[in-house]
């Protein structure tokens, strides 16, 4: 069978890297995410879209860490990215490019990675903009404050 | 721009589906790399933005109905457009500085933006911006004003002096913040615009402390407030705020309730570099 190919969800999803950590903001549900360290280079290795395995060994060469582990953690990772609707399984398979990842920090050991997750914003989404219009397709008027 | 109340003219149906509604409000199929269409649900609005023609229509049932927010900070998602079509960002922030130097100060409702930038223009900082700000990324980091207004919590009002505006809601403070029209001095700082030298991130804690944040940190506490407030923003927002996050040291603002203590910790901070 072949194994699935798992790619960011743009423009869902808007994302950045900055050293070691990578911000990324799911707009439909107003949650966003910090990925520290392991976290950030799984992530980045899905940017272009990739599979567990090709990642799992690209970070086990990167971490000289246990190749069980690593594949392990990125599986269990990537699932964890696909239930939160960060990650999406890739029907154009494999994309152009190599990750862009840091150089790995002096000292740096390979840990199980984590997914920081933000919600003060989600109530913006909330409303539901469909059932916000009126007969006339437009958004209802405020009832006075007064 | 125009409201139907006052003119008379009524909106014509739209010509979408209310499923094209995307959850911020943008109409998805009238959205793309130049045209950009949003419909507010909050306060019964519509914006459009066709960047490549730089024209820009802005509708609203009522304006006499106008949400306070909307009337302190008009036109919010067409100036957001208009900036990332010159390679700028709306920035939710707001900005103080001196001598040419301003700092961001950054982070969500509540995080003490507004206190802080009002103490600062208080003690005789120049005023960007106590909400929103316009910052330019390159070639070097540059803030600008936009909006010679300011909102904040009526409590709030008494830390400051009453010279420091004109309070434009003043009989509605039991369910709006207080909107501040700042006098003719402040406003007209707003244009010139200064180098940023710092990112702050102010939290209330009680005590005045400072200390540095990863660039992380500071794009943390600077962009979703800022991508989420403007419906998304644009495809290079969060790039262009990671960009400024990148070169632009970060910091955590302590706040307490010594608003000298404050003031001095932000005055450092536009001075240091």
């Amino acid at each position: 069978m072949t194994e699935r190919v798992l790619a960011i969800k743009v423009p869902v999803v808007t994302h950045e890297r900055l050293d070691d950590e990578v911000i990324a903001i799911n707009l439909e549900t107003g949650i966003y995410y910090a990925l520290v360290g392991t976290a950030a280079d799984i992530w980045s290795s899905f940017d272009p879209a990739s599979t567990t395995s090709v990642v799992a060994d690209q970070l086990t060469l990167r971490y000289g860490a246990n190749a069980s582990r690593v594949k392990s953690d990125v599986e269990a990772f990537s699932l964890r990215l696909e239930a939160a609707g960060l990650l999406i399984c890739s029907t154009d398979g494999h994309r152009e490019g190599a990750p862009v990842i840091p150089r790995l920090a002096p000292g740096a050991r390979w840990e199980t990675p984590q997914l920081e997750e933000y919600r003060d914003m989600a109530d913006l989404v909330l409303l539901d903009p469909i059932h916000q219009v009126d007969e006339t397709g437009w958004p209802r008027l405020p009832e006075p404050q007064e | 721009m125009w409201d139907s109340a006052a003119s008379g003219i009524p909106m014509p149906r739209p010509p979408w589906s209310p499923n094209d509604l995307k959850p911020l409000g943008l109409v998805g199929p009238y959205c793309d790399d130049r045209f950009h269409t949003a419909v507010d649900v909050h306060t019964a609005s519509l914006s459009t933005f066709d960047a490549a023609a730089r024209r820009a229509q802005f509708w609203l049932h009522d304006a006499r109905r106008m949400a306070y927010w909307q009337s302190a900070s008009p036109l919010r998602l067409i100036l957001s457009w208009w900036a990332n079509s010159v390679d700028m960002q709306l920035t939710h922030a707001a900005a103080v500085g001196s001598a040419g130097r301003a700092v961001l100060l950054v982070g969500g409702a509540g995080a003490g933006k507004s206190t802080t930038s009002l103490a600062c223009l208080a003690a005789g900082l120049d005023f960007f911006g106590d909400d929103y700000c316009l910052v330019a990324v390159q070639p070097k980091p540059r803030v600008h004003g936009v909006y010679a207004t300011a909102k904040l919590q009526p409590a709030a009002l008494a830390m400051l002096p009453s010279n420091i505006g004109t309070v434009r809601n003043a009989s509605r403070l039991r369910r709006e913040k207080a909107i501040l029209d700042l006098p003719a001095p402040a406003s007209r700082r707003l244009a010139d615009g200064a180098a940023i030298t710092a990112i702050v991130a102010p939290c209330v804690t009680g005590r005045v402390a400072l200390e540095r944040i990863s660039a992380g940190a500071s794009l943390r506490a600077m962009a979703p407030s800022t991508i989420f407030g403007l419906f998304g923003a644009t495809s290079g927002s969060l790039r262009r705020l990671a960009s400024l996050a990148a070169t632009v040291p970060g910091y955590r603002l302590e706040l307490g309730a010594d608003v000298d203590r404050v003031v001095d910790a932000v005055t450092s901070l536009v001075r240091a570099a």
